[in-house]
């Protein structure tokens, strides 16, 4: 039974199997580590899945579990245990907000509230295309107050021109380059990243 | 206060911030990038070790464990070996590693080909936090540069050494920066620390050889191999050499970066380089070396020297450089809070003092903002905090006590204000 792994907001109309495309980029990912190893894989092909479906799926822990001669049961408890891995389907923007001190001293706490408040949902849940987490230092503190928009960091903003920048992806406009000067992704874009699979090796 | 105009950093690992395609193969190149590798391809590894070792090289990841005597700890006899490097920067109140990782990748790429060569490892691993997005398409990026070059894959620069580097991210959990949980993360598990011994350096990545060291601490090396041992004791203390990155944040006119010899006060980095507290208010406390310090310090620690030896006399630790500034008016149990919710997040759960212990003084810690923090609840909090220390199995357990006990050590009257007005007495 999946219940214990599942999200907290969701019937779960399970997931469809993952691609064909999946299999084969998961097989290369395999393949770079020693022979005997490929468990190393797991977490590079979780953020695959993840990029596929906009979370870690049942269905994926399993296809997953079967791959790499694992149980459910090891492939949830790595799953659950990293922050990055979501277990309820994500918008297209992940906007994520540094608390700390460091920031919360240039309006971080305050701007974490005005967010939940304008977009009415709480830390951890998703309006639309945007969902919205709190998150431990970024350890861009040098930029406080700092968030992130899949990642891409957006620095040294007061909290109104933050909350309309997350606004304007609410109603579907892109973002603006971040303080890299590089735009974000999307979400799955993002995860495909993260899994190595677009690593020189 | 120092006037500004005498302060100048001492530009080592951070000296090609300013050049413009720095982190570029092509401009790295140019200011005598890959110079090291080549000579260090041209000694032994012993020769390389001896030097690092000579050095005097510590590592910059909190720990300050010498580093050429870690590289000589590899078995010559056991192939294969590993080379990690661990920017899984996480420390609250860190930010170096990101910046080293996002300005300048192939310092770092060249810094660990020098240390795989020296202990006979021809496969690296940079364990890259998650959510670092720029910084490793930085990395990306440069490896790429470094494979079409030749100073990675078959070969290298026309020796007869093979090296290949592969960038593992990581998925959202600051335990990883142990690192014993960042290989159990590698190897496709949950990061909770393993039992030592055995000891990385017999038994580590898949159970064999691996050295691993922060990216501060590999950026130091090609200037070491280019330079020599004593070139780079001629900055710092004797028993901290070289140069430092110290990261200025919170309450600051001038955050950021700063690199200086070891040894250099306190107060020059706050008062001097970052611009004293923000708009002319005072100093009420600092980190010495980000949350994980043993005690925050207040205004009378300001002209303790910040090296290793100097720090810990003066009753705290300098673990990554991190020096997080408070004002006048900001409400110290409000921070203690913000930093046990941290460890309380991540604890891995392996050992139950941290687990459990990080959660109860969470909730006493709410009590005193809520308004319903009653006296004895200091002492309940120090006796949480004496069941945590020395009895979980990582030092995150140890750490996570330090903002409570040094907050209830240096400012037990604003506990006490709290418990007065029933409520937090501050805006801020």
């Amino acid at each position: 039974m999946d219940t214990p792994l599942m999200g907290k907001a969701h019937d779960h109309v399970d997931a469809p199997p993952l691609s064909e495309k999946f299999h084969a980029e998961a097989r290369k990912l395999i393949a770079r580590y020693p022979a005997g190893q490929e468990r190393s894989a797991l977490l590079p092909m979780l953020y695959l899945a993840q990029a596929e479906q906009g979370y870690v799926s049942p269905t994926a822990m399993r296809e997953i579990g079967d791959l790499l001669g694992l149980t459910r049961a090891q492939v949830g408890a790595v799953s659950t245990f990293y922050t990055m891995f979501k277990r309820d389907p994500q918008g297209r923007w992940l906007v994520s907000v540094c608390t700390h001190p460091s920031c919360t001293l240039a309006g971080g706490q305050q701007l974490k509230e005005r967010l939940e408040q304008e977009l009415g949902i709480a830390c951890g849940e998703t309006a639309g295309d945007v969902s919205l987490e709190e998150v431990e230092c970024l350890c861009a503190c040098d930029g406080a107050p700092v968030f992130s928009v899949n990642y891409e960091n957006y620095e040294r903003m007061t909290v109104d021109d933050a909350v309309a920048l997350v606004n304007k992806l609410r109603t579907g406009e892109q973002p603006p380059p971040g303080a890299r000067g590089e735009v974000p992704q999307e979400f799955g874009p993002v995860n495909h990243r993260l899994s190595g699979a677009e690593a020189p090796r | 206060m120092m006037s500004t105009s005498t302060l100048q950093e001492t530009k080592v690992v951070t000296q090609r911030f300013d050049v413009p395609d720095g982190a570029r193969l092509e401009g790295y190149r140019k200011t005598g990038g890959y110079e090291a590798l080549r000579k260090a391809l041209s000694m032994t590894p012993d020769e390389i070790i001896d030097v690092v070792k000579t050095s005097g090289l510590r590592g910059r990841g909190g720990a300050g464990f010498p580093t050429g005597t870690k590289w000589s700890f590899i078995p010559k006899d056991k192939r294969p070996s590993y080379l990690v490097c661990n920017a899984d920067e996480g420390e609250p109140g860190t930010f170096k590693d990101r910046e080293l990782m996002e300005r300048d990748p192939h310092q770092l790429i060249e810094g660990m080909a020098i240390g795989a060569f020296a202990i006979g490892s021809t496969e690296m691993y940079i364990f890259c936090r998650g959510e670092f997005a720029y910084a490793a398409r930085q990395l990306e990026r440069a490896a790429a540069e470094a494979y079409e070059a030749g100073i990675l894959g078959r070969k290298i620069m026309g020796s007869d050494h093979d090296l290949d580097l592969i960038i593992h991210r990581g998925a959202g959990a600051y335990i990883c920066g142990e690192e014993t949980a960042l290989l159990e993360a590698i190897e496709g598990r949950r990061g909770q620390p393993r039992l030592r011994p055995p000891f990385p350096a017999t038994h580590g990545l898949f159970a064999k050889p691996t050295v691993v060291n922060n990216v501060e601490t590999f950026a130091c090396v090609p200037h070491i191999i280019t330079n020599g041992a004593d070139w780079f004791k001629g900055f710092g203390t004797e028993k901290s050499p070289g140069t430092k990155m110290f990261c200025l944040s919170g309450d600051v006119e001038r955050p950021g970066n700063y690199e200086v010899p070891f040894g250099t006060p306190a107060r020059d980095l706050i008062e001097g380089f970052a611009g004293g507290v923000k708009g002319g208010k005072k100093l009420k406390a600092f980190t010495p070396g980000g949350a994980s310090s043993t005690q925050f310090f207040g205004p009378d620690k300001l002209d303790t020297n910040m090296d290793w030896e100097s720090v810990m006399a003066a009753g705290s630790l300098l673990g990554t450089g991190a020096i997080i500034v408070f004002a006048e008016d900001v409400c110290m149990v409000r921070a203690a809070l913000r930093y046990t919710r941290f460890y309380a997040h991540e604890s891995c759960g392996k050992c139950t003092p941290c687990r459990e212990g990080t959660y109860w003084m969470v909730n006493t810690l709410e009590r005193f903002e809520n308004g319903q923090g009653r006296e004895e609840d200091m002492a309940i909090m120090n006796d949480v905090a004496g069941n945590i220390m020395g009895r979980s199995f990582c030092a995150l357990g140890d750490f996570s006590v330090a903002p409570v006990t040094s907050t209830i050590k240096l400012f037990a009257d604003e506990y006490r204000r709290h418990i007065e007005k029933g409520g937090c007495p501050f805006d801020r």
